[in-house]
């Protein structure tokens, strides 16, 4: 009955009132995509790109001066050093990992990656990532030591988008060559004397 | 690596895991073998705890050195 009368005398809402009501969600829902929920206390670097918490976990030189070819280990007869390079935990606005991304990118690229993914995340292959430990700056850290240390070595059999300076343009090329199998890319770095067999 | 004087063997790491080797084996060759065995394909060498950056860095035999292989964890 009480309804019935509410509803009976109720007038039609102010075109007003129903924009400063839109204009408050949106400034809510703005407020929201700005917000993020940090993953763990600490004294660290971080930063926000692309929607998404970055949390520095290495910062260092990369090296990388080892191929295989799943049959052997080769060495890269001139390794490739880059002084300033940045490893970061990249974690959602709820606060959880997701992966890790670089910079600058330098690198291999591996093709279990998606389209959407290439040229920005880094593929970590066979280190066994549980993202839900990653809930600590030392346990970030520690496996970021491991994604470096495995960067040393290009995976010959799963190579994807191939990013590497402009010196190393002749290593470049023949890694990029789609048109080449795991076998002809060894053999044409041998041929070109850029690898040697780490064991003769 | 420990050189047992009485039976000329020598003890190096592979993976982890250690094997008793021929301390005048032949490192390459040997080391190559065990690979295979272990289905091991990318890997790093120390040689008296220093990673080798040259096959030239690589001693003959096992005699007087520590050897270590380890195993690196591929991308991809």
């Amino acid at each position: 009955m009480i309804d019935e009368k509410l509803i009976h005398n109720a007038k039609p809402a102010s075109k007003v009132i129903e924009e400063i009501d839109d204009s408050w969600r949106q400034y809510v829902e703005n407020l929201k995509c700005q917000t993020f929920k940090l993953p763990f206390q600490g004294d660290y670097r971080c930063r926000v790109k692309n929607d998404f918490f970055h949390v520095e976990a290495y910062a260092g030189p990369l090296v990388i001066d080892k191929l295989c070819d799943g049959r052997d280990t080769y060495l890269l007869k001139t390794s490739i050093k880059h002084e300033f390079f940045t490893l970061y935990g990249e974690y959602d606005q709820t606060g959880d990992f997701c992966d890790f991304v670089s910079e600058p990118e330098i690198g291999c690229h591996y093709l279990a990656m998606s389209n959407m993914d290439a040229g920005r995340k880094i593929c970590t292959g066979e280190l066994q990532i549980n993202n839900a430990s990653l809930n600590s700056l030392e346990a970030l850290k520690a496996i970021a030591l491991e994604v470096v240390k495995s960067f040393r070595l290009i995976n010959l059999t799963s190579l994807g988008t191939v990013i590497l300076p402009e010196e190393h343009s002749a290593l470049r090329d023949i890694l990029s060559d789609k048109s080449k199998g795991t076998d002809m890319k060894t053999k044409s770095l041998i041929d070109a004397g850029l690898i040697e067999p780490l064991l003769k | 690596m420990q050189l047992n004087d009485l039976n000329g063997k020598a003890t190096i790491k592979v993976a982890g895991e250690e094997v008793s080797v021929n301390a005048s084996d032949s490192v390459k060759d040997t080391l190559k073998r065990l690979l295979e065995e272990k289905g091991i394909d990318s890997f790093t060498i120390l040689v008296d705890g220093d990673e080798v950056a040259s096959t030239n860095d690589l001693p003959e035999t096992f005699a007087d050195h520590e050897i270590e292989v380890q195993r690196y964890v591929k991308a991809g």
